[in-house]
């Protein structure tokens, strides 16, 4: 018998390094005494979750989980979602984890969400805390003013103990003039508030809405030649409300 | 019967087919939750599992084929996988700890799912009962524990090098043990 035979338990029970797990996996494709064990292990198992006693479910997991499947359902950048639709804030759960309400396109954004939200907090030195305290509580798709149907952004509104920060991620942006930015704003009937500049390479931007408190019904993105102008004076790129 | 059908859901799923998922996820809830449970005692990770595994369900971030055996032990397998991760990665749990037997109230099943798990429950657990205390204790903690190799042999004062065929045995003795009650391993 080869060594790696006797690591057929803790394969099984995954309690292998990534790098052993990987070479017992290269092994289990030689080695048909293995892959036979690994069967009939499997087979011998498979009565014993059926042991469990039934016990009742929460009764809010099942619209939890839904309400997530129906975020991943919705193609963020599909044309028909251009229209700028403000997602339903009115039905959020009310302990709805971060990590469960990953839209699919925003799901890069995770890390630096994360690392936003551990900033935020920075007492706090257990990052899965600070990610359970992270709320999402509004997204939306941000489309073009001016008949560019590439460029979009998606916009999202998180709570982070009562600290609201707001993330935008744009593609396909038109390319700035020298001395152009790009400004966020958050829009509050008539009244612009000026919310970050995205970052030139990646697009992006993280905000946070520590100093305003206001019922943000627009998020926009307009061309400026300075950072944070009172108001905007340029031209307007992308809107969408929230 | 129910083999077919899960398979069929299962492909109408694939194809992002909700009326299909949601029939699935009604099937299975309480069970993969239950048995989460079984496997972390703690409702929270419990509930984190049941997330993950029907998520990865829906996305298709797990993918099933009839060659991989029966939906249901497919669909079990993920939740002990992502359970016993779980357990490990949070470290919640004392593996000398024992679980609470006996300390939920038991409630009779209604749908056809259910039935089918109490008459499985009741068979499994008058089989196990039947193993001697060493052999039991093998199973809980090589399978509802997910120990690794050493700390069987640790706990149990094995020679690591018997520990595989020792869990062999008590499975092997059980599932014999299971036939006799009626054949449970039968569809
Ligand atoms: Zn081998």
């Amino acid at each position: 018998m080869i060594e790696q035979c006797h690591q057929l338990i803790d394969y099984f029970n995954r309690t292998l390094s990534q790098e052993e797990q990987q070479q017992f996996e290269n092994h289990l494709t030689d080695c048909p005494s293995c892959q036979e064990e690994l069967l009939e292990l499997q087979l011998l198992t498979e009565d014993l979750p059926y042991l469990s006693e039934e016990i009742d479910v929460p009764s809010d997991m099942k619209s939890r989980i839904f309400a997530t499947i129906d975020e991943l359902a919705t193609p963020v950048n599909s044309p028909e979602t251009i229209v700028p639709t403000p997602l339903e804030t009115s039905e959020r759960p009310k302990q709805k984890r971060f990590n469960f309400a990953i839209p699919s396109l925003a799901a890069a954004l995770f890390a630096s969400i994360v690392t936003n939200a551990y900033l935020l907090n920075e007492t706090n030195k257990e990052p899965e805390i600070a990610m359970s305290d992270v709320e999402l509580i509004a997204q939306t798709t941000l489309a073009s003013t001016v008949d560019d149907e590439n460029a979009t952004a998606v916009a999202m509104l998180l709570s982070n103990k009562g600290e609201e920060l707001l993330i935008v991620d744009s593609t396909n942006l038109p390319a700035l003039a020298d001395g152009e930015l790009y400004q966020v704003w958050v829009i509050e009937g008539e009244k612009p508030y000026p919310a970050g500049v995205l970052d030139s390479t990646k697009g992006s931007v993280s905000h946070s809405l520590k100093d305003l408190t206001g019922k943000w019904d627009t998020i926009a993105i307009t061309i400026e030649k300075e950072p944070d102008l009172p108001a905007p004076e340029g031209s307007l790129v992308l809107a969408g409300g929230i | 019967m129910t083999v077919l059908d899960d398979t069929i859901l299962y492909e109408k799923t694939a194809m992002q087919d909700r009326a299909a998922f949601e029939t699935l996820y009604d099937r299975y809830e309480k069970l993969v939750y239950s048995f989460a449970f079984r496997l972390t005692n703690d409702r929270t990770i419990a509930e984190e599992v049941t997330q993950d595994v029907f998520l990865k369900l829906w996305n298709g971030a797990a993918s099933y084929t009839d060659e991989k055996g029966k939906f249901s032990s497919w669909l079990l397998t993920m939740t002990r996988n992502k359970a016993i991760d779980e357990i490990r990665r949070l470290k919640r749990h004392d593996h000398e700890e024992m679980i609470e037997k006996d300390s939920l109230i038991e409630q009779p099943g209604s749908t056809e799912a259910q039935v089918e798990w109490n008459e499985k429950r009741s068979d499994v657990h008058t089989a196990i009962r039947e193993l001697k205390a060493e052999q039991q204790e093998i199973i809980e903690l090589f399978y509802f524990k997910g120990l690794s190799q050493q700390k069987i042999a640790d706990h149990c004062k094995l020679p690591l090098g018997t520990v595989k065929g020792r869990i062999r045995l008590a499975l092997k003795h059980l599932k014999g043990l299971i036939g006799q009650e009626g054949g449970v391993s039968n569809d």
